[in-house]
């Protein structure tokens, strides 16, 4: 009986140790841009966000050429005008959650984080700190995060003619539903 | 003269609406309406981003790129879209297609399939855009 308690003792306790990588390769992302002249929306669900709950270290990327316009025209615009996405055909984030210690993904709960890192898009990389949403229901783990870009920031040059069409601070929402990396 | 001038002006002026209508309303560009510039496995595809990605880049991307491999798996993304992953010999990259909205692949789990679409570039998987078979 003893035995039996302790191997069961040993076995949890392996597998609460073992921190585990998550990941989502269909994430969502997308970016709202809002003006008195008019509304540009664009979404993106082949992103990528991977989080290392061992290290809290938190990556999320996503391929230019995947958000989708309503207009063809806009999605056209945004690739080769404004985002050059034939030079520069990601924009990924590589940050760490701040308290992810505090982040356990294995126990229902919501986890407010805040996550520190770089941003590189167009060939620019900016330190940024975005707040990110972990909420873990019944085994379901998703990943939230909004927060505001500046196209300037990233040397999106924006031409005087449209500038008013569109929002000095960029929204971004991402939605991620993590499952655990199986390597 | 002045009669000419004005109709001159007239088909000028409904000739750049016409246009600038079109051009704002213009379909996205899919896959159904293009000949592939390059076919191959979905394999080749993913060994070709991951041996080099730059040169894969340089050869692939925005292109409509033809490739052909057993379906793993079908799922719907937030958008409706239908996203079909093409296997790879590689345990964790795959080939994923997006088919245009409104479409299905003919394929099931388990099945050969032939695709094409819009290569959008190389994350964890080699992404595919307004698929069509």
């Amino acid at each position: 009986m003893k035995q039996i308690i302790l191997i069961a003792l040993i076995t949890l306790g392996f597998q609460t140790l073992k921190a585990q990588q998550y990941m989502d390769r269909a994430a969502y992302l997308g970016f709202f841009s809002e003006t008195k002249m008019e509304n540009i929306k664009a979404d993106n669900n082949k992103g990528t966000l991977v989080y290392d709950a061992a290290t809290g270290s938190l990556q999320m990327s996503a391929l230019m050429k995947a958000f989708e316009f309503e207009k063809a025209l806009m999605q056209e615009h945004f690739n080769e005008n404004y985002v050059e996405s034939d030079k520069f055909p990601k924009a990924v984030f590589k940050g760490k959650v701040e308290n992810h210690t505090a982040v356990n993904l294995s126990k229902d709960g919501t986890y407010n984080t805040k996550v520190a890192g770089e941003m590189t898009m167009h060939g620019v990389t900016k330190k940024i700190t975005v707040d990110a949403v972990f909420k873990v229901t019944g085994g379901k783990i998703t990943c939230d995060s909004k927060f505001n870009v500046k196209p300037e920031d990233y040397n999106i040059t924006i031409p005087s003619t449209v500038r008013d069409n569109i929002a000095s601070a960029i929204a971004v929402t991402v939605k991620a539903n993590l499952e655990v990396l199986k390597k | 003269m002045k009669k000419t001038i004005l109709i001159i002006l007239l088909l000028v002026a409904i000739g750049g609406a016409s246009t600038a209508y079109y051009m704002w309303n213009k379909p996205k560009r899919t896959a159904a309406d293009e000949k592939p510039a390059a076919s191959m496995s979905a394999d080749d595809l993913l060994l070709a981003f991951q041996n080099d990605e730059n040169k894969a880049n340089a050869s692939y991307l925005n292109k409509i790129i033809e490739v052909s491999g057993i379906v793993v798996k079908k799922e719907k993304d937030d958008s409706g879209s239908e996203v079909v992953y093409l296997e790879t010999t590689d345990v964790f990259g795959l080939v994923s297609c997006t088919m245009i909205p409104g479409t299905t692949c003919d394929a099931s789990e388990g099945q050969e399939t032939k695709l094409k679409g819009i290569c959008t570039g190389y994350l964890s998987d080699v992404v595919l855009t307004q698929c069509a078979h």
